[in-house]
């Protein structure tokens, strides 16, 4: 009982603080005249973080918050700023959250490089010479309404970065005058990072626009840095381009390394984008038909080809066993380290060598071809299952006709 | 012996009787035999040996259907966990450089607990029980 | 195997005769004989419905040999003996194809004891045994049918087991004690299995002997025409001509078992997950599939009643009215009687069709 009186305790002076916090949100008069006017900012402030740190709406605008009248609480010598410009935003929001001593004292793990870094972004930079289309701390943030970053409603949560990110950079009308493309947003909608993202759902896993170009610095990664930026997560991809004889041909070349062969944005899976594709032509934009890069591309190409072939036959056969009663989970064991086999294959190609790729291959045979025993094995099975019933009931039968007979030759009933 | 219907009709009955009883038996006594594959251990499972494995090393085993690892700690001590990488499902693997379990895929890595430190895998690695038995290292379900 | 005139015994005979009384009873065994007539074929069922049994016997103590039954280790070992053990797919899937079979085969015997009027005196306890064996039967289907541990047999025993909780008063603690508690676990399997191979076959082993002895004492039933017309009279000696037609029967049996373990082998499913939720379309083995959709039919209310309490409750007393045929029809009332067999005929075709409907569902 105790138990249940401490929990029906708890609850109820949570809720009561709630509530109690809701009314006292920071902003004084200023926010009491703004939550009857028709301009959403009362609403937005009952989510901002600021609203819940104790920060009212004088810390950024000015003005005399004690004041009912608005013309009074406006006055000149209040320091009132009104709406701020879109440099007075960076300014602003850097004033407080690019001083550590200020920030040490309230979040100790937030960062506060964030204006230095975002005066090197593109961003930053035409905002200095006056251009004030580009994004600021409020464009992503919002002004009011401003939430966590792991909050699932803010719009720099993960999944939220690409939409918000082509808010401006999808809009071909926005972005005229930039010398830009505007077809990001849809060929990342499109990608495997895309999907990943946004139909997944893997906010640890799949990158968002952020995740390569930087948070508050962002810029396209230059030529050299592509590697890094990909290999961020593709490690072991980037080791091996690194080691392998095309990296200082691309760096010859000033090719972007991954880029080059994946591209940026519209990144798809390999079996998709090259599919239809002349085997090799992705290869053929550098090396000439029957140069020993155009040979190797083309081994390639027919190595992976016959091996996801091989899978299909093995599934047909598989299923026909199994739908025929045959047991062949052995049989799936080895499909699916085969495929283990054919992911790890398909990293090892960036080293661009063939006794790596062979080794390898040979390995993932070998499961397919024992995938395949299985499948063949099972359908013996039947046939020996048949040959053994027709034995026994053919056996049966004579005996049948013996005991048949015998029965004729039964002295009659009574 | 008299080669009447009756004698021939009994051999024929015996002999077809004998020879249908066969065709049960047999069956019957091959199913008592057992087969030389056991069956694939899903509760216990003798993963490797004290003098199979250095510390710091780790190996991928069979643990029922599902690949497993079991790692030896630079102390000696071993530790197991399933294998597949909680994030796409691909098979982790020890890396002694780092004295950490390592995912190839998309550079995610677990520490010796199992638990996800870096990277996309979002849970950590189901852990296994290890139980020594003289130089044999067994690994079984957690309890 | 020498004979002389003075002993026509066999060798064997003979030298069981020296040394134990069995001299009654072969002489019995001798005289003993079998109706002969147009309803004689029915006469057959109950000793298929007692070899298909020997084969379950049989085959269950086979399978015992590999099967393992904890929740960790029951499906792989099925696997292991349909995969890995040679003829282990014949063992298996003869089990499963026989206790189907069986299960028809003691429908078929039943009825036909119903429509020839068997039931009646002085055979009343014969009938009550038969129907103690029949829901031995039923029970041996649903305890062995969980053994494999597969997703389907799983989600069907929750269903069934929920079906038993309906009951009133008792139904619940029942229902806990089957279970091994709160939810269908790895603590359900033993239990099951315990039953399966142990309690049951205690039980119908001796309810089997009843229901033998009672019959041999008592001879056959005759049909009912012979008391108005004896001079239809007409019977076979139990042994050799009955024994030889029942013996070419048990071998057409066997093989057909035989026959659909070859082309429709029994399935192993997937390993049943009590987390996972339960799949559409979860329906029980054929036999109770008739109480299944007659349950389905039931209004959520009637009266005070729950609508399966309800429905429960219209099926025990089914029941208990057919367990006590033998006192409702006693053979004295002709409208009786024809009231008795078209009930029996309704119930037939309802069982039928309901059984029907349950598999298109």
């Amino acid at each position: 009982m105790t138990k249940l009186i401490r929990t029906a305790l708890v609850t109820v002076s949570l809720t009561v603080a709630a509530s109690a916090s809701a009314d006292d949100l920071p902003g004084g008069e200023c926010l009491e005249c703004h939550l009857t006017v028709d301009d959403g900012v009362g609403e937005l402030w009952q989510d901002d973080v600021h609203a819940r740190a104790g920060i009212g709406c004088d810390a950024c605008h000015g003005g005399d918050a004690t004041q009912k009248d608005s013309d009074l609480a406006k006055r000149p010598n209040t320091g009132y700023r009104g709406e701020l410009s879109a440099l007075e935003i960076a300014n602003s929001c850097g004033g407080c959250h690019g001083d550590v001593e200020y920030i040490k004292e309230r979040k100790p793990l937030l960062p506060v490089d964030q204006l230095e870094k975002y005066w090197t972004s593109q961003h930053g930079k035409l905002l200095v010479k006056g251009d004030t289309r580009v994004a600021q701390c409020a464009s992503c943030h919002g002004a009011h309404g401003v939430r966590e970053v792991n909050d699932a409603k803010s719009p720099v949560y993960a999944s939220n970065v690409p939409s918000m990110c082509g808010g401006c950079h999808a809009d071909a009308d926005y972005m005229s005058g930039f010398d830009i493309k505007t077809n990001q947003y849809d060929e990342y909608v499109q990608s495997v990072h895309g999907k990943a993202l946004l139909e997944k759902n893997d906010v640890r896993g799949a990158p968002a626009c952020n995740d390569c170009h930087g948070n508050h610095g962002a810029a396209p990664p230059s030529i050299d840095a592509i590697t890094n930026i990909c290999g961020t997560c593709h490690s072991y991809n980037a080791e091996l381009f690194l080691g392998s004889p095309l990296a200082p041909a691309f760096k010859e070349k000033s090719l972007a390394d991954c880029v080059a062969c994946h591209g940026k944005h519209l990144i798809r899976h390999v079996a998709e984008e090259w599919e239809g594709e002349k085997p090799g032509a992705t290869c053929r934009k550098c090396h000439e038909e029957g140069e020993e890069g155009s040979d190797l591309a083309l081994y390639f190409t027919e190595t992976f080809g016959s091996v996801r072939l091989a899978f299909d036959d093995i599934e047909t056969l598989l299923g026909e066993a199994e739908v025929k009663g045959m047991d062949v989970t052995e049989g799936e064991d080895y499909v699916e380290a085969a495929r283990q086999g054919l992911m790890q294959a398909r990293t090892l190609m960036h080293a661009f060598s063939k006794p790596v790729m062979e080794e390898k291959v040979s390995e993932i045979a070998a499961n397919q071809a024992a995938a395949l025993e299985v499948g063949y094995a099972a359908l013996r099975g039947l046939e020996d299952r048949r040959r053994g019933l027709a034995i026994s009931t053919f056996l049966l039968l004579l005996l049948t006709l013996a005991v048949a007979i015998k029965i004729r030759t039964l002295p009659p009933f009574d | 012996m008299k080669f009447d219907r009756r004698t021939i009709l009994n051999w024929f009955l015996g002999g077809s009787t004998f020879a249908w009883m066969g065709s049960v038996v047999y069956p019957l006594l091959r199913f008592l035999m057992p087969p030389p594959e056991q069956e694939a251990a899903v509760s216990a499972v003798k993963a490797t040996s004290l003098s199979e494995m250095a510390p710091n090393s780790g190996k991928i085993f069979k643990f029922g259907r599902k690949p497993a690892l079991i790692v030896r700690q630079p102390d000696g001590t071993f530790r197991a966990f399933l294998a597949k990488c909680t994030h796409l499902d691909c098979v982790v693997q020890y890396r002694e450089d780092k004295e950490r379990i390592w995912c190839a895929c998309h550079d995610g890595f677990y520490d010796l607990n199992g638990t996800n430190v870096s990277g996309p895998p979002p849970r950590p690695l189901d852990a296994l029980e290890v139980h020594m038995q003289g130089d044999d290292v067994y690994v079984t379900r957690k309890s | 195997m020498s004979t002389s005139p003075e002993n026509p015994d066999r060798a064997l005979l003979a030298w069981a005769k020296d040394r134990y009384p069995i001299g009654k009873f072969v002489e019995w065994a001798e005289h003993k004989t079998v109706p002969v007539g147009r309803g004689a074929f029915w006469y057959y069922f109950g000793g298929i419905s007692l070899f298909l049994f020997l084969i379950q016997v049989g085959t269950g103590i086979l399978l015992m040999f590999y099967y393992k039954g904890s929740a960790d280790t029951a499906f792989e070992s099925v696997r292991f003996i349909s995969a890995k053990v040679p003829f282990g797919w014949l063992v298996r899937s003869v089990h499963a194809w026989s206790a189907n079979l069986m299960i028809l085969s003691v429908f078929i015997h039943m009825f036909s004891v119903f429509f020839m009027r068997a039931y009646r005196k002085p055979r009343e306890l014969t009938w009550i045994s038969g129907l103690v064996l029949l829901a031995l039967m039923l029970g041996f289907g649903f305890s062995g049918y969980l053994l494999p541990w597969n997703e389907l047999a799983f989600f069907a025993t929750k269903v069934g087991t929920d079906i038993v909780g309906v009951i009133p008063l008792i139904g619940e603690p029942i229902m806990y004690v089957l279970r091994g508690g709160e939810d269908v676990s790895g603590s359900t399997l033993p239990r099951f299995f315990a039953l399966h191979v142990a309690f049951f076959p205690a039980l119908l082993t001796v309810f089997i002997a009843a229901h033998l002895f009672f019959i041999q004492v008592q001879g056959i039933h005759e049909p009912d025409a012979w008391e108005a017309h004896p001079e239809q009279r007409k019977t076979m000696p139990f042994f050799p001509h009955f024994f030889m037609r029942e013996l070419l029967l048990w071998l057409v049996t066997l093989n057909i078992v035989a026959v659909l373990a070859v082309f429709f082998p029994a399935e192993l499913g997937i390993e049943a997950d009590p987390f996972a939720s339960a799949p559409a379309g979860i329906k029980p083995e054929w036999y109770f599939l008739s109480t299944f959709e007659f349950l389905k039919y039931m209004p959520a209310h009637i009266g005070p009643l729950e609508g399966e309490e309800f429905g429960l409750a219209l099926i025990s007393l089914g029941f208990l009215l057919w367990c006590l045929v033998p006192w409702i029809d006693r053979g004295r009332s002709r409208r009786i009687t024809a009231i008795v067999m078209v009930t029996g005929v309704a119930i037939l075709v309802f069982l039928t069709i309901l059984t029907y409907r349950g598999f298109v569902a």
